[in-house]
């Protein structure tokens, strides 16, 4: 496990101002820079993640909706990110697999995708397996691939209001499809964010505010169903 | 009124069902469309949108229909309320007029009813009431107040 008490704080929230800034200007390889040679100092991987790429993300959003910047540097930014990711996610797989295996995926017209991959990542980090679908999956198919393929857990996401209803559909059909052996299903992303008793209404088990919670609340939920059989 | 008296005027709203949101999303780019067609004849359309925004109209009035159909089908009131001052902060800081909202949002709702059966047009019809009635209380709270979507990093800071 990685220190808890170790406060990168004030790292964090500068990398997250260089990377971002750096962006911005179109300066990729500097961006990347800033963020390898954060973790080459020591940054753990996972602090990247949601010390630094999440918030500069969120910022992201916030200048997107101030008019600060236009639509296409907002894309062409997190469409960077995720060739950051893929280059990073790699040095936190240090541990050894739990056996435990989740489906993560973005319903419908949802294409904000980088949420739950870096919620996938959390759950690799943690020794599970993970089957990413990314955007637009069509909900049709979701309950096919969950019965097929038996994870122990799902988990969907919805950053506009109008995937919250889209889940509901979704886990009613697995649920009633499944049955006892539904897995746990986790929801998040923004429209959770805002009303985290929201997972309740579309019928889930759990939400987390963040992908480290939802590592943690997936193993209690797995943790809590084996003691109960 | 703070946003926590919005949210709270907003929970008095009878929920529509899930019937009626379903019915409204066959009919969103219908309405957007006919919305669209309404808000451009008038002629002070660019003063309410601002320059340029004429796409950024038409997307968001598919937006809004589609937004109203997802409340009508799980209607959430501290969703609402945010969703609410998130889009009057965002699309008033691309330039468009507070003015805009007392034209569109009637204007929405008689579409709205008017695509959907009778019992359905009542039901969205407490939606957009209250949104009529309580608009000028939300242009306030949205001047003073940022959505929830511009703390998140506040939130994670704490």
């Amino acid at each position: 496990m990685e220190p808890q008490s170790v406060s990168y704080a004030g790292d964090t929230q500068a990398l997250m101002q260089t990377y971002l800034e750096h962006l911005l200007s179109a300066r990729r390889q500097q961006a990347f820079s800033a963020v390898l040679n954060a973790l080459d100092s020591g940054m753990p991987v996972t602090t990247v993640y949601l010390d630094v790429i999440q918030p500069a993300m969120y910022e992201l959003g916030r200048l997107w909706q101030t008019d600060a910047i236009d639509i296409a540097t907002e894309h062409y930014c997190t469409a960077a990110t995720q060739v950051l990711l893929a280059q990073i996610f790699p040095m936190g797989l240090n541990r050894p697999s739990k056996g435990f295996s989740m489906m993560g995926s973005c319903l419908g017209s949802e294409l904000h995708e980088l949420g739950m991959r870096v919620v996938c990542d959390f759950f690799e980090f943690s020794g599970w397996d993970t089957f990413f679908t990314g955007a637009v999956t069509p909900p049709a198919e979701i309950a096919a691939i969950a019965r097929s393929r038996k994870f122990d857990a799902l988990c969907f996401s919805a950053s506009l209001a109008s995937g919250v209803p889209l889940i509901r559909a979704v886990v009613r059909d697995i649920r009633h499809s499944l049955g006892d052996a539904t897995p746990a299903i986790i929801v998040g992303g923004l429209a959770f964010l805002i009303n985290p008793q929201l997972y309740k209404a579309v019928g889930a088990d759990a939400t987390a505010p963040d992908a480290r919670g939802a590592v943690q609340v997936a193993e209690q939920l797995l943790l809590s169903r084996a003691t109960h059989v | 009124m703070t946003k926590y008296d919005l949210i709270t005027s907003a929970s008095h709203v009878l929920p529509p069902s899930e019937a009626t949101g379903a019915l409204l999303t066959e009919r969103v780019e219908t309405c957007a469309q006919l919305l669209t067609a309404s808000m451009r004849m008038r002629e002070d359309f660019i003063a309410l949108i601002g320059e340029h925004n004429e796409s950024l109209a038409e997307a968001k009035h598919s937006h809004h229909f589609r937004y109203i159909a997802t409340l009508a089908s799980l209607y959430d009131p501290i969703s609402f309320v945010e969703n609410v001052i998130w889009g009057l902060r965002t699309y008033m800081s691309k330039g468009f007029s507070p003015l805009y909202w007392d034209v569109m949002v009637p204007e929405a709702k008689s579409i709205a009813v008017s695509q959907l059966p009778h019992s359905a047009g009542e039901e969205i019809s407490r939606i957009y009431d209250w949104l009529i009635h309580t608009m000028p209380q939300c242009l306030i709270v949205s001047r003073t107040t940022p959505s929830f979507f511009e703390t998140l990093n506040l939130r994670q800071e704490e």
